[in-house]
């Protein structure tokens, strides 16, 4: 045996002896795991699912992508080393789908299933196509196509190819499961068909892209990518060959918000602070009972560094068993919480991540806090005199105290008094105790007064503000672009107009045309000259005209709707507007205070179908997002006008979006209705304000469980710390007690002493959290409402208090639980017992 | 030759005014293997002055040398290896480590120094102080006398050049202190050791080859 093995064994003997202790170390390391273990899990799954979304809305997870390449080309970069996978998908047309014609599919050929398992789109029942009569595709296109998703059933396709439309019969190899996300499907044909097709093929254009390659690449890491491909393309020698390539913005270079950033380390702070607060409480407290054993060691010949380390030892042993118990409990708690996290984002992937980088990067967390909470205790320890083990059991922990006012003052013996007195012995403790509990109520009143400040007229009226919206379904589908004059046609209208229990209804419409305007260019460039406006200019979505024509868009709205209008201007002469003479322009959306005209000017707006006609300028004004078709041509002006005036101009009568109020008596007949009608037609969808406020309630209860999970481990945490302290301030001053009780102290007021004691705890963790804590809260609530739009600022202090009255009875439970436990014994055997 | 010097001691407590001079500019020699009894009465310094000795706490003032090294200009961790090896305490109230058996408090400090017990002079220390029998006992199951001698058993097992001992006997009865006397006696001239110890008993005090007198922190008489 050796001096190493010597201090293992003394770890494991004091370790033996302070059960109690460890079990409450074990407690706090876990709850302090479980902490990290969520916020960890969390995140990662937030990241991975919003990764795995972004590439299926990108349809490919590859890091990038070559254009166009000619099969010469592709052999010659497939070859390079740089590269991990490669394939091609060859570009042969678009597949059309009868009566769907906003629903697109591009029709193509695969090199291997690499790709297509890439691209998301590899069969997941039979194969790719091999043979020139196979085919394979998603269940979505089947569905559309009428076919039943079965290996060898005939499918028949039409599809562009150039200017020609063909068509084709083939037989089903393979399909797998659509998704209705993703932005185009693909249908896979084999090789040699695609060689039969396109041996005569002809290209159309200077720049067709029929029968090239496209080859997603995998590179060994995601690192630069963009030199990667630079140094790939000129290594192949193809330098001046105009290769293009994209690169996949999932693997962009993150931009972290600095908002994220400080949420994140505020959070982790806030864990790493509670799991000190108890840890080290836990600890020190241990220690300062043990001092004198401490003392003893150094007298015997234990260097500091040696007792250090028999403390470190110990601690370890915790950590192997606290960590891996919390980690676990941790992560079911995590799959608990972290579906409903999942509604604050926009994903359509919802994963919840188990990389082992999660455990390892919340165990060394855990670990890097339970060791910084052995500081002060080691401190303790390194401090302490050897001679000290020489003295009688005097206490450590208020050793500063030289002399000590008489807390007795003549008359009754005044029990609140002793109690009060007792707490302000160990000033350090406390204060450990009081901000643990107190940690906890702030929290809980955060999320409570959060929850409270949800505001759901602000969310439902951003979203719906009449009763029912019923679209064209492209409209409210991500894989959908809504093309002009679409589905909710006349005929469709006056179809549900028909049903029974409408009150009100209204329309909005749609024209995509050229604006032709000399005066545009000219008003750009002056406002470029603005260094805020400029910035907006050089921001890759804001496309330049580089002659006089602008893309726009015109909006038509029924007067059921002109109240949603959001007007710039100080007031609209509505009924100018309705003669049909004037048109409402947008503002300039870089900043809503300049604008494209002034009052009283003119434009010409010239339709698709050639009309043209001259209005004049009435005002500034914006449909709201909620109304618009989801795409626009910036900084291009965006024009408003009166329905009946639409309606002439462009001969479109098929309304984007049909508005409805009901009669409240007849809302459940009327939804089930107009849900049947939708779903029977396939092809138009509604929303309802109960949509929204379902999603709002959702989204609340998101906010509601994690508020509530995080209060609970807190309080959890802070109860855990209060009962440690009291139970072991208890313990150690048995011998104390039974002084008293042997000087004539009854048990009663012994019980009644020690339960002000534990009151004192209660009331000045409540004086923190009204004072200190209600500061914090305001500025949290403050801090959620500018972030999320549908929180107002309101904080409220109630939740605090209700807890705090749980706290009291849980007070006078331990004590009392404590102290009869204690009392079993005689006064005699306490004096001697505890000697 | 000195193993033991004390250069004008001089230790305080407290702070101004009530300023307690415990020990007032000691200056003292011990030689090699002398068996030294300190007397004094209650309060006179006796322990503060074991303590210095013994580097166990720092003086205010003046300096001690055990074996020709100066102990107080070593930093803390030194000395405390210094001490560990060179000196042996015992104390009246025993001060053995309560989690561990009577083997494992006499070897203690043999294996925090790093080193293997020599087992066959350990058993010898042991047999002489009639432990064999209680090896596997905890503190606790034994008696004052019993635990007094694990206490020197503990002492000596590390064979230090000099014992350290504050009223031994005080917690025994007089017939045991008489008995742990001799057995000190006799086995620190076995060992050829060096001791100082510390007594009210006048019986214990003729033991000694001859005493010091402390008086207010003061040495009076050596004899
Ligand atoms: N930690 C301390 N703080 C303040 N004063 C102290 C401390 N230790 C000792 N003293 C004072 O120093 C003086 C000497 O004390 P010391 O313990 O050395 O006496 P002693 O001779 O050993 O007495 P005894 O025979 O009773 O053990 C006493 O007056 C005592 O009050
Ligand atoms: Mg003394």
């Amino acid at each position: 045996m050796n001096a190493k093995n010597i201090l293992s064994r003394i770890s494991a003997k004091v370790l033996k002896a302070n059960r109690l202790r460890n079990t409450f170390a074990v407690i706090a390391i876990v709850l302090t795991t479980i902490l990290f273990t969520s916020i960890f899990t969390v995140t990662a799954s937030w990241l991975s699912s919003m990764t795995e979304s972004d590439k299926r809305h990108l349809g490919t997870a590859a890091h990038g992508e070559f254009k166009y390449l000619t099969e010469e080309q592709y052999k010659t970069i497939s070859a390079h080393p740089l590269i991990k996978d490669i394939g091609y998908s060859q570009i042969i047309g678009f597949v059309s789908v009868p009566g769907n014609h906003s629903l697109s599919a591009e029709l193509r050929c695969a090199s291997n299933e690499w790709v297509a398992d890439i691209t998301y789109s590899k069969p997941t029942v039979g194969a790719l196509p091999e043979k020139e009569n196979e085919i394979a595709l998603d269940t979505i296109m089947l569905e559309y196509l009428g076919v039943t998703p079965q290996l060898g059933s005939e499918v028949s396709i039409t599809f562009g190819l150039g200017n020609e439309e063909k068509s084709g019969t083939f037989i089903l190899s393979g399909f797998w499961e659509g998704d209705a996300t993703s932005p185009a499907s693909i249908v896979w044909v084999s090789k040699p068909y695609s060689d039969k097709l396109l041996k005569d093929y002809e290209p159309v254009f200077e720049e067709d892209p029929t029968g090239k390659y496209n080859a997603p690449v995998m590179f060994w890491d995601s690192k630069h990518l963009e030199s990667k491909f630079d140094y790939l393309i000129t290594d192949c020698g193809l330098g001046n060959a105009g290769v293009r390539f994209g690169i996949s913005p999932v693997y962009h270079e993150v931009k972290i918000k600095p908002a994220a950033v400080l949420m994140a380390v505020a959070l982790l702070g806030m864990i790493v602070i509670c799991g000190y607060l108890i840890i080290s409480n836990v600890f020190s407290i241990s220690i300062a009972n043990d001092i004198h054993s401490y003392a003893l060691y150094k007298i015997i010949g234990t260097t500091n560094k040696q007792l250090k380390r028999i403390v470190r030892k110990q601690v370890l042993f915790l950590c192997f068993i606290g960590i891996p118990l919390g980690l676990v409990t941790g992560y079911a708690v995590s799959c608990v919480v972290t579906p409903f996290t999942f509604r604050i984002l926009n994903v359509s992937v919802t994963n919840i991540s188990a990389n082992p980088l999660i455990f390892v990067v919340t165990a060394l967390f855990s670990a890097f806090t339970v060791f910084i909470s052995t500081y002060r205790s080691l401190k303790l320890i390194k401090e302490v005199s050897p001679i000290t083990a020489l003295r009688s059991n005097e206490s450590t922990l208020n050793k500063s105290k030289k002399v000590q006012k008489s807390i007795l003052k003549p008359g009754k013996l005044n029990v609140l008094r002793l109690g009060f007195a007792n707490v302000f012995r160990y000033k350090k403790k406390m204060f450990n105790v009081i901000l643990s509990l107190a940690f906890s109520l702030i929290l809980v009143n955060i999320s409570y007064s959060l929850v409270n400040s949800f505001d759901m007229d602000a969310y439902i009226s951003k979203n719906i503000t009449c009763d029912y919206m019923i679209a064209d379904s492209a409209l409210y589908m991500s894989n959908h672009l809504y093309v002009e004059n679409g589905l909710l046609n006349r005929d469709r209208v006056s179809d549900i107009l028909s049903i029974e229990g409408i009150k009100e209804s209204g329309s909005v419409y749609f024209s995509e045309f050229d604006l032709e305007d000399k005066r545009l260019n000219a008003r750009y460039l002056e406002l470029s000259t603005d260094p805020m406006i400029a910035d907006y200019f050089k921001s890759s979505f804001a496309e330049k005209s580089q002659n006089d024509t602008f893309q726009s868009h015109i909006y038509a709205l029924d007067e059921m709707l002109y109240e949603d209008i959001r007007v710039l201007d100080e007031k609209l002469d509505w009924d100018l507007f309705e003669t049909g003479d004037y048109v409402l322009v947008s503002p300039f959306l870089g900043n809503e205070n300049v604008r494209y005209y002034a009052p009283g000017d003119t434009v010409e707006l010239t339709v698709q179908s050639g009309k043209t006609k001259t209005y004049k300028v009435l005002g500034t004004a914006r449909v709201p997002d909620r109304l618009e078709v989801g795409h626009s041509h910036l900084p291009n002006p965006e024009f408003i006008l009166p329905s009946k005036e639409f309606k002439e101009l462009t001969g479109n009568t098929a309304s984007t979006i049909l508005a409805l109020n009901v009669t409240d008596s007849e809302k459940e007949e009327f939804e089930q209705t107009l849900s049947d009608y939708c779903e029977n037609t396939g092809e138009i969808t509604y929303v309802s304000r109960d949509y929204y406020k379902a999603m709002f309630d959702g989204e609340k209860q998101m906010f509601v469980v994690i508020g509530l999970t995080l209060s609970l481990i807190l309080g959890f945490i802070g109860i855990v710390n209060f009962m440690n302290s009291m139970i072991t301030s208890i313990i150690t001053r048995r011998r104390e007690f039974a002084l008293m009780q042997s000087i004539g102290m009854e048990t009663k007021q012994l019980n009644v002493m020690i339960f002000f004691e534990s009151l004192a705890y209660v009331f000045f963790t409540l004086l923190v959290v009204l004072t200190f804590g209600a500061l914090i809260g305001k500025v949290a609530i403050a801090f959620v409402s500018s972030v999320i739009w549908y929180v107002t600022d309101h904080f409220m202090i109630r939740a605090s208090i209700v807890c705090a009255l749980l706290f009291i009875v849980f007070a006078g439970l331990i004590s009392c639980a404590v102290f009869s436990n204690m009392q079993k014994k005689t006064v005699m055997e306490k004096l001697v017992t505890y000697d | 030759m000195s193993i033991l010097v004390a250069e004008d001691l001089t230790k305080e407590y407290g702070v101004k005014p009530n300023i307690v001079k415990a020990l007032d500019h000691v200056n003292l020699s011990v030689g090699e293997k002398d068996f030294v009894a300190v007397v004094g009465t209650s309060g006179s310094g006796k322990s503060t002055l074991l303590h210095m000795l013994g580097a166990l706490d720092s003086p205010t003032s003046g300096c001690v040398r055990v074996d020709g090294k100066d102990i107080f200009k070593m930093n803390e961790e030194e000395r405390t290896v210094f001490r560990r090896k060179k000196i042996g305490f015992i104390f009246q109230n025993f001060n053995l480590i309560p989690i561990m058996n009577v083997y494992d408090n006499i070897v203690l400090p043999i294996m925090l120094d790093g080193k293997t017990p020599d087992e066959s002079f350990v058993k010898k220390v042991i047999e002489v102080l009639g432990l064999s029998e209680k090896l596997n006992n905890l503190p606790s199951n034994l008696s004052g006398g019993q635990q007094q001698r694990v206490a020197i058993a503990r002492a000596l097992a590390t064979k230090p050049a000099i014992i350290l001992a504050d009223e031994p006997t005080g917690n025994l009865d007089s017939k045991t202190g008489e008995e742990v006397m001799n057995l000190l006696k006799s086995t620190t001239k076995e060992f050829g050791q060096t001791a100082m110890i510390i007594t009210h008993d006048e019986k214990v005090a003729a033991k000694a080859d001859y005493r010091i007198r402390i008086e207010d922190g003061k040495i009076t008489g050596e004899k």
